[in-house]
């Protein structure tokens, strides 16, 4: 296996537990009042993708030295390691640390201290994306930067609710399950769309031109978009038919909605390891 | 409420940070596919200022020579010297990285068809 590889593989993992986790914060914002028989092990699948994500991010940052010289043997290179020290990695990579940090704490506690300590968390964990990228060199990075925050918050949102949604879904009573569904779709219904007007826009501008859809970078974003498509009826399945029939006790309902659900999980998941394998080793403005 | 506000001072704080992108290859002497006299060094101009963090050059047939010093310092264009090259078919790899840790590599292939004029066999 490759540094590039492993990095690359490194990196995807990460965006898993750090969305993950990011999204369980941002469901307790929504719904931590309502989750009897949930709330506590949610708080420790939270706190675990967190801690699992910060293993991660720092294995991957410790492979960059390997990476800068495409050798495995550089790791312990100190000119290399030096130059890491002093990259935009570094800065990134102490944020994230510092939003997981925040998120595991946030998680510890209830009520509105803990909440505001996850959405802080959140935020320096989705911020720490555009300190590095593509999007920052644009000539409209004033409109990107924004944008691309936006689209991380709803996919943050929709990825991490989707355990959760599942654990409700089968430990707590039905009306309480059904009340949580018709909340986060309600949501939802709004953000869900939103993140792909937001990723058309980040496409629009980043890409020179319609010939660099065929470029590697290009052709990962179709697949991205061909996720994107496939999650989306099952979504409208739970928002309008399982969802409303789960919350009035329908069992078979209730499966239905953990198999779409499960579905949505794997697709989202794939979303995500294409675009670390996308971020790491292309660009939208240079060929392949 | 509070919660809120915290969350929006946030936003705001996150938004003020600066960032950059991908370096890429903009030119190359010598250029991508060309063929000539030995070249007794390489340039590389890139669309940021980047700095190589790894050289590699490598004749049709033998194995990768590292190029070594490489250039410490963070530039758009990067000069680098090479040794003496026979005739023969060449590969440039390297990799720099940007301001914003990115890792981008990269390659050229040209085609030495006489040495320079000092002569003399190879050294890679």
């Amino acid at each position: 296996m490759s540094v590039d590889v492993l990095s690359g593989a490194l990196r995807a993992l990460s965006f898993l537990a750090l969305f993950q986790a990011a999204g369980i914060a941002l469901f307790f914002a929504l719904c931590e009042q309502e989750l009897p028989n949930t709330q506590v092990g949610l708080r420790r699948v939270g706190s675990g993708a967190a801690l699992i994500a910060a293993a991660f991010l720092i294995a991957q940052y410790l492979l960059e030295a390997g990476r800068m010289s495409g050798e495995f043997g550089a790791v312990l290179d100190p000119t290399l390691q030096g130059i890491v020290m002093r990259s935009a990695a570094s800065v990134t990579l102490s944020w994230r640390l510092l939003g997981l940090l925040l998120l595991v704490a946030g998680l510890r506690r209830r009520g509105a201290g803990g909440t505001a300590a996850g959405l802080v968390g959140t935020v320096l964990l989705l911020g720490a994306f555009t300190l590095v990228g593509h999007t920052s060199t644009a000539p409209l990075r004033w409109l990107l930067s924004p944008v691309l925050l936006a689209h991380l918050f709803a996919v943050t949102f929709w990825f991490g609710a989707l355990l959760p949604l599942y654990l409700v879904s089968s430990r707590e009573r039905a009306e309480t399950a059904g009340r949580i569904v018709a909340t986060f779709s309600a949501r939802a219904v709004w953000l869900v769309p939103g993140l792909l007007l937001a990723g058309l826009v980040l496409a629009t501008v980043l890409l020179p031109n319609l010939a660099a859809l065929r470029t590697p970078y290009g052709e990962l974003l179709i697949v991205k978009v061909i996720g994107y498509s496939l999650s989306m009826p099952l979504a409208a399945l739970n928002r309008w038919r399982f969802g409303p029939a789960l919350g009035r006790g329908d069992l078979v309902a209730g499966r239905r909605f953990r198999c779409a659900l499960a579905m949505e999980f794997a697709l989202l998941a794939t979303i995500l390891c294409v675009t670390a394998v996308m971020t790491t080793f292309y660009s939208p403005e240079s060929p392949g | 409420m509070a919660v809120t506000k915290w969350f929006t001072g946030s936003v705001f704080f996150v938004l003020a940070a600066t960032a950059y992108a991908h370096a890429h290859l903009t030119a190359a002497v010598p250029a991508e596919g060309s063929a000539g006299k030995a070249p007794q060094q390489v340039v590389l101009t890139f669309s940021e200022a980047a700095r190589v963090t790894s050289m590699t050059l490598q004749r049709e047939g033998q194995e990768p020579h590292k190029l070594t010093p490489l250039p410490a310092e963070v530039a758009a264009r990067i000069t680098v010297p090479l040794p003496r090259l026979s005739p023969g078919k060449y590969t440039l790899s390297w990799r720099v990285v940007g301001d914003d840790g990115h890792i981008v590599p990269g390659a050229l292939h040209f085609t030495v068809v006489e040495s320079a004029a000092a002569g003399g066999s190879g050294g890679a």
